[in-house]
């Protein structure tokens, strides 16, 4: 198993076992700087785990109003989304430096889900913790700009 | 049981055996139009589910800066937050018309954790579901912005 995985915060907490069973369900990329690595609109199948590198999350990409979202570094995910529902992808990610990362498949965590459920609670817990900080922030910032 | 649990979104998916246990654990209150359901910054630790009325949330309440992020009404759940993370309430809730909510505490979903885990799982995407939407859609309101 990659050390990656006992570093990143939405597997924390979770037990050997787990974390052997998602690194063996994931896979791992290289992506050269700038490259698109997830490109709005388009389906998406994969969560992404930054083992090293900083990829930039964008709206609108490459058009007039493109707005930056985020930046992203190592131990950080992306694409979680596609583990709740089925949708397109809502920005673009593109690689600022060279960047590897591992991709795991929803199947792979909904397997972990039948096989070892209050370990996926551990992680679904965490990743909608992380949405709740998000999403805490943002209001901040949009309450700050309109009131 | 109180049928209405069939219909909420947060238990969507859930067995009958789960949403007994919820239905049975969960206590009822009402509050009146203009009434403060919850107030930003407090520590809270229970979650709410609207089963009639609606209510609006505000971030710096009686403010001049005070906004409205949004209104939630029939079947609609706030401050499932606090089964996350300990943070202080991050807006104050006021209930616009006479409201009717279920509360449910955080002891009771880990219960539902150490009793049925897949159930609670499932208890746990709907909610993350909720933020992913509610994500999406303040992201497009500030991509439009901009």
């Amino acid at each position: 198993m990659d050390p990656i995985f006992k570093q990143v915060p939405i597997f924390a907490g979770m037990d050997d076992a787990s974390l052997e069973f998602i690194a063996q369900h994931s896979k791992e990329h290289v992506f050269p700087a700038h490259e698109v690595i997830v490109r709005e609109g388009e389906q998406g199948h994969q969560i992404f785990i930054i083992a090293k590198g900083s990829v930039r999350v964008v709206k609108n990409y490459c058009s007039i109003n493109e707005l930056d979202l985020a930046v992203l570094n190592d131990t950080d995910f992306f694409g979680e989304i596609c583990l709740f529902y089925t949708a397109h992808r809502t920005a673009t990610v593109e690689a600022n430096i060279e960047t590897r990362a591992f991709t795991i498949r929803p199947l792979a965590f909904h397997s972990l889900g039948q096989k070892m459920p209050q370990q996926y609670a551990i992680l679904l817990l965490n990743i909608a913790r992380d949405m709740a900080r998000r999403l805490r922030n943002i209001d901040e910032v949009y309450a700050a700009t309109h009131g | 049981m109180d049928n209405i649990y069939n219909f909420l979104p947060v238990f969507q998916g859930l067995d009958e055996d789960a949403l007994e246990f919820l239905a049975h654990n969960a206590t009822s209150r009402e509050f009146k139009a203009g009434e403060v359901i919850i107030r930003e910054g407090e520590s809270g630790n229970l979650i709410y589910i609207i089963s009639s009325g609606s209510v609006r949330v505000v971030k710096h309440f009686g403010q001049p800066n005070a906004t409205e992020l949004d209104i939630l009404r029939d079947r609609d759940f706030f401050g499932e937050i606090c089964l996350l993370d300990s943070a202080p309430r991050s807006a104050t809730v006021q209930a616009l018309t006479d409201t009717n909510l279920y509360l449910l505490t955080p002891a009771i979903f880990e219960e539902l954790n150490e009793r049925m885990p897949r159930q609670f799982c499932l208890c746990i995407i709907n909610i993350a579901r909720d933020l992913s939407r509610r994500l999406r859609r303040i992201d497009e309101v500030f991509a439009a912005r901009h």
